[in-house]
């Protein structure tokens, strides 16, 4: 079993259309081929536009074609929902509204946990 | 998003550098392409140091390369190959050493290298603008992009072992 998904599998979808990085910057508006060398080699940070324009270019899920990113969001998610159920808990309330958050948030986590 | 297959990396030197393919399970072919080092600095540090960048990027499970022995490769491809094993050994990765016999036996009834890229280039299409003309001549060169075929059915039959 391979212990994780690449960062970004943008260089497979690139090559599986044959366009070089020059052609994948014009058709994004990128400055250059450069541009899209840097999100390929994950050393450039992605903007939400960008990674809906590589969306809409390769009909892939952005979560598909970024995984990493998509990882660090999860893990992200997964950490502040935790720290907001402690807070919850650590307020005393019980009122049908924090019933309704804490619902909410332990099923956040199980599914970050389990997908 | 759990990850499910075994990602492996294939090497095949070439004159001018090296050849890759990385492969995610049987089914997906994540990379493949030929490094070129330029030939004022084509050294065999110089093309080990580029295959490390390749396994820095795909972070494999397997590497793959050809067994050498019994094969009429030049010094210099044996040294390179020796090389990336040690790369391999260095980094704790599985290494597998792939007879050309082995993958004629994976990828039956393939049996020259031009059957063996066709049947390579069946089983991802992506490959087949790539797919290098059939030799009409024994004595003449073969063409470089063999090499990626040769690295791609390296890590089939890795797979497939």
């Amino acid at each position: 079993m391979s212990k994780a998904l690449l960062q970004t599998y943008l260089r497979t979808h690139r090559k599986r259309s044959g366009l070089s990085q020059q052609e994948v910057a014009e058709l994004i508006a990128a400055v250059s081929g450069t541009t899209v060398y840097r999100h390929e080699a994950s050393h450039r940070s992605l903007s939400l536009a960008d990674a809906f324009t590589y969306e809409a270019l390769f009909s892939v899920p952005a979560s598909a074609l970024f995984p990493g990113e998509y990882r660090k969001a999860r893990a992200l998610i997964e950490a502040r929902a935790i720290a907001l159920l402690e807070k919850l808990a650590r307020s005393g309330k019980d009122t049908s509204g924090t019933w309704q958050k804490r619902l909410f948030l332990e099923g956040l986590v199980r599914r970050v946990r389990n997908t | 998003m759990k990850q499910q297959t075994l990602r492996v990396v294939a090497f095949d030197p070439t004159t001018r550098g090296f050849a890759y393919a990385v492969l995610e399970g049987e089914q997906t072919l994540v990379d493949w392409g030929l490094v070129h080092v330029h030939v004022l600095r084509r050294t065999d540090a110089n093309i080990l140091f580029r295959v490390e960048r390749v396994l820095d990027r795909t972070s494999p499970d397997l590497f793959v390369v050809e067994d050498g022995r019994g094969t009429k490769r030049r010094e210099r491809a044996r040294r390179l190959i020796k090389g990336m094993e040690e790369i391999a050994k260095r980094r704790n990765l599985s290494l597998v050493r792939v007879s050309r016999s082995c993958v004629r036996k994976t990828l039956k009834p393939a049996f020259t290298k031009d059957d063996i890229a066709l049947a390579v280039a069946s089983i991802f299409p992506e490959l087949g603008p790539r797919l290098p003309r059939p030799r009409n001549k024994a004595w003449k060169t073969e063409d470089e992009r063999m090499s990626i075929f040769d690295a791609v059915s390296f890590a089939l039959a890795a797979l497939s072992q």
